[in-house]
């Protein structure tokens, strides 16, 4: 890669000519047209068969490049045809079905072209069934299930309804995401009997996590439901904005954003071995060998965890991790202490000033492993405690703003598209009039799941106050961002809330803004324009999105 | 081994044509003539000087191939230049008929734009790895 690359610019070309090359499509649509038209008259004109091989065979070679994958390769398919055609003496040949064709080709353009935004993002739904996690639900009760697969799919998942839990061992091909179960979705009497084994034998095939739903709300139902292998028990009638939350809870694909590991030790070869045993794992790690360089490594590699060595050149690993503690920004880091000389008194003083655990070389590799895993994965819990609004699970106001100047800050150093939206639930005063302060809080709890469902885990989500959120979309365009908030505000107003009995759906209205078009902006002025762009979206009718502009 | 600098690129089609040379010039940090045919390749091929060619398989009037066998004969084409081939997906015995002709490598249609540079590159690194 040469010095000089703008990504940022090149995408945007590279978009310019995608949409160009869109717009040149209509003419090889047309072109097409003409030679079907040729061939329904005469269907082994050589001319016009040449002339519908060349023009599939470019369509085939460069569509693909442009981001139309599907379209690329109907259009590879049809081109072998003709060349097999056109080999064919004349007496054998078939007349080619040119007119389908076209219509195959342009259902495959429609499918590239929803799927487009999808390609370049990758959110949540890029992963199984057109993206969405597939939940099996068993129930018996086929009004209920109507209702709930209808529900559950506005949240952006994808549900299978089988009957009975008779219908489980039927397809051993295929596995779900998540197995929402009711306890007694049979009629046989050894469930009845003896629910616990029935559910196990018939649940022995499945890794996937489970959840059982049922209309008893007792200690036994829970209990059997626990033993039967489930993660849990929801009592009917079920609160589905809820369970939605629960279950994307389950499924969301593990953490993983790889652990950022220090490692000071000024033993160069016990440091690389370290470093290897955590690389392995999956870890993102830096090793310091010189004590004065710490504070511009802490800000360069901004580690989540620090194994520090005891004893360092002209000064100690308690030392270190004392000046560590004096600035605010890193003084929660945990740090592991490394000594190859054992002694109680001095892992005692150790762990006093500042350290959070202490190994003693020669270290287990496996110990190590897990000691760093386990010590992040407290530390980012800590961190999402502190950061995360309670009723919606997403960054609260302070952090979703300190994530959009990180975002900014990193973009100035290396270019990349990001989205700033500002998301906005329409009429909320009238909900919380209307159905109360309770009701109001589900509306607010539905967004933040969807939005959470959604979105990828780069993606930084908050709940900016009351009714309001901003979502900063990495590496990902202004139209984009448009077509997902779109899509999500197409899912939201399909959520049927229930509130005292009446039941209502609200909207939302978003404003979008990326950094590409608005290069000389701040963070804090592009913040302002996705505001502005809200307030057009709520001035011009609501439940809509706009984009800024000039 | 020289470091690739100058790449001419013959395909017939504007739009591909345009993205790559994008691609090749903008991320790849090479530079690139294009040319919309053979015919145009063969004329400005002296100026030029081109350290490889990356030629598309089917053009109308003269083909990728024709086009590297008149490059040949007009001594265009020494030891030390490598070719690739654009074309769709191809069978082994296909990449061997191409190879046969006196291209380096094949580079599969629909390229993506973010990788292009970086394969060209590297067909020129491992052409220049077999010269030693």
């Amino acid at each position: 890669m040469a010095d000089s690359t703008n990504p940022q610019t090149f995408a945007a070309r590279l978009e310019k000519l995608a949409a160009a090359y869109s717009k040149r499509l209509a003419d090889d649509f047309s072109h097409l047209t003409m030679l079907a038209g040729q061939l329904e008259e005469d269907p082994s004109c050589t001319q016009s068969l040449q002339q519908l091989h060349a023009a599939l065979h470019s369509l085939a070679g460069s569509a693909g490049t442009f981001g139309f994958v599907q379209l690329g390769r109907q259009a590879r398919e049809q081109e072998l045809q003709v060349a097999q055609n056109l080999e064919q003496s004349c007496n054998d040949k078939q007349p080619l079905p040119v007119f389908e064709w076209i219509t195959a080709l342009q259902k495959a353009l429609k499918t590239d072209e929803s799927k487009k935004s999808a390609i370049r993002i990758e959110t949540s739904r890029a992963e199984s069934v057109g993206g969405e996690p597939v939940i099996w639900l068993v129930e018996r009760d086929t009004m209920l299930a109507e209702y709930m697969v209808q529900q559950l799919h506005s949240f952006g998942f994808h549900i299978r309804h089988l009957l009975n839990a008779k219908a489980l061992a039927h397809d051993k091909n295929s596995s779900p995401d998540l197995l929402l179960i009711d306890h007694r979705a049979s009629h046989l009497e050894a469930l009845r009997a003896d629910p616990v084994t029935f559910w196990q034998q018939h649940l022995k095939d499945f890794t996937c996590p489970v959840l059982f739903i049922g209309s008893e709300e007792s200690f036994t139902a829970r209990l059997n439901a626990l033993r039967s292998g489930g993660q849990s028990y929801f009592v009917k009638p079920l609160d589905m904005i809820n369970l939605a939350s629960y279950m994307a809870q389950l499924i969301k694909t593990k953490d993983t954003v790889p652990e950022r590991v220090m490692i000071v030790e000024d033993d160069e070869e016990l440091a690389q071995h370290l470093q290897g045993v955590l690389v392995e794992a999956g870890m993102h790690v830096t090793v310091l060998d010189r004590a004065d360089a710490l504070f511009e490594a802490m800000h360069d590699a901004n580690p989540e965890l620090i194994l520090m060595d005891l004893w360092l050149p002209d000064v100690t690993g308690t030392e270190m991790a004392a000046l560590l503690r004096q600035v605010e920004q890193w003084a929660q880091v945990p740090i592991v202490y490394l000594s190859s000389h054992f002694n109680s008194e001095l892992r005692d003083q150790a762990l006093l000033k500042g350290g959070d655990a202490f190994l003693e070389k020669p270290i287990d590799p496996d110990l190590l492993i897990n000691l760093c895993r386990s010590r992040v994965k407290q530390r980012r819990k800590l961190e999402d405690t502190q950061n995360r609004d309670s009723l919606t699970g997403l960054l609260k106001h302070a952090s979703i703003k300190e994530a959009l100047d990180y975002q900014w800050q990193l973009t100035q150093r290396k270019p990349q598209p990001f989205s700033v939206v500002m998301l906005d639930i329409d009429h909320f005063k009238a909900v919380n009039d209307t159905h109360g302060h309770a009701m109001g809080d589900v509306v607010i709890a539905a967004v933040g799941t969807l939005l959470r469902q959604r979105f990828r885990s780069t993606d930084r989500l908050g709940r900016y106050g009351g009714e309001e959120f901003t979502l900063v979309l990495v590496d990902c365009t202004a139209d984009h961002a448009e077509r997902m908030v779109n899509n999500l505000r197409e899912d939201f107003a399909a959520i049927q809330f229930t509130g005292g009995g009446n039941p209502f759906a609200c909207t939302l209205s978003a404003g979008v803004v990326d950094n590409q078009h608005f290069p000389d902006d701040t963070a804090e002025s592009l913040l302002n324009r996705a505001d502005q762009a809200l307030y057009q979206a709520k001035n011009s009718g609501r439940n809509r999105v706009c984009l800024a502009i000039d | 081994m020289d470091t690739l600098e100058r790449v001419m690129y013959v395909e017939d089609d504007d739009d591909i044509r345009l993205v790559a040379c994008m691609a090749l010039e903008d991320v790849g940090g090479l530079t690139v003539k294009a040319c919309s045919s053979g015919e145009q390749a063969l004329r400005d091929v002296e100026a030029f000087a081109p350290q490889m060619f990356l030629l598309d398989v089917m053009m109308p009037g003269m083909d990728g191939p024709s086009t590297l066998l008149e490059l040949s004969r007009q001594g265009y084409i020494t030891e030390a230049t490598a070719v690739a081939f654009m074309t769709a997906k191809v069978h082994p015995e296909e990449i061997a008929r191409y190879k046969k002709l006196g291209a380096t490598d094949v580079i599969a249609k629909p390229f993506d734009p973010m990788t292009l540079a970086d394969d060209v590159r590297s067909i020129w690194k491992a052409f220049n790895g077999r010269l030693n």
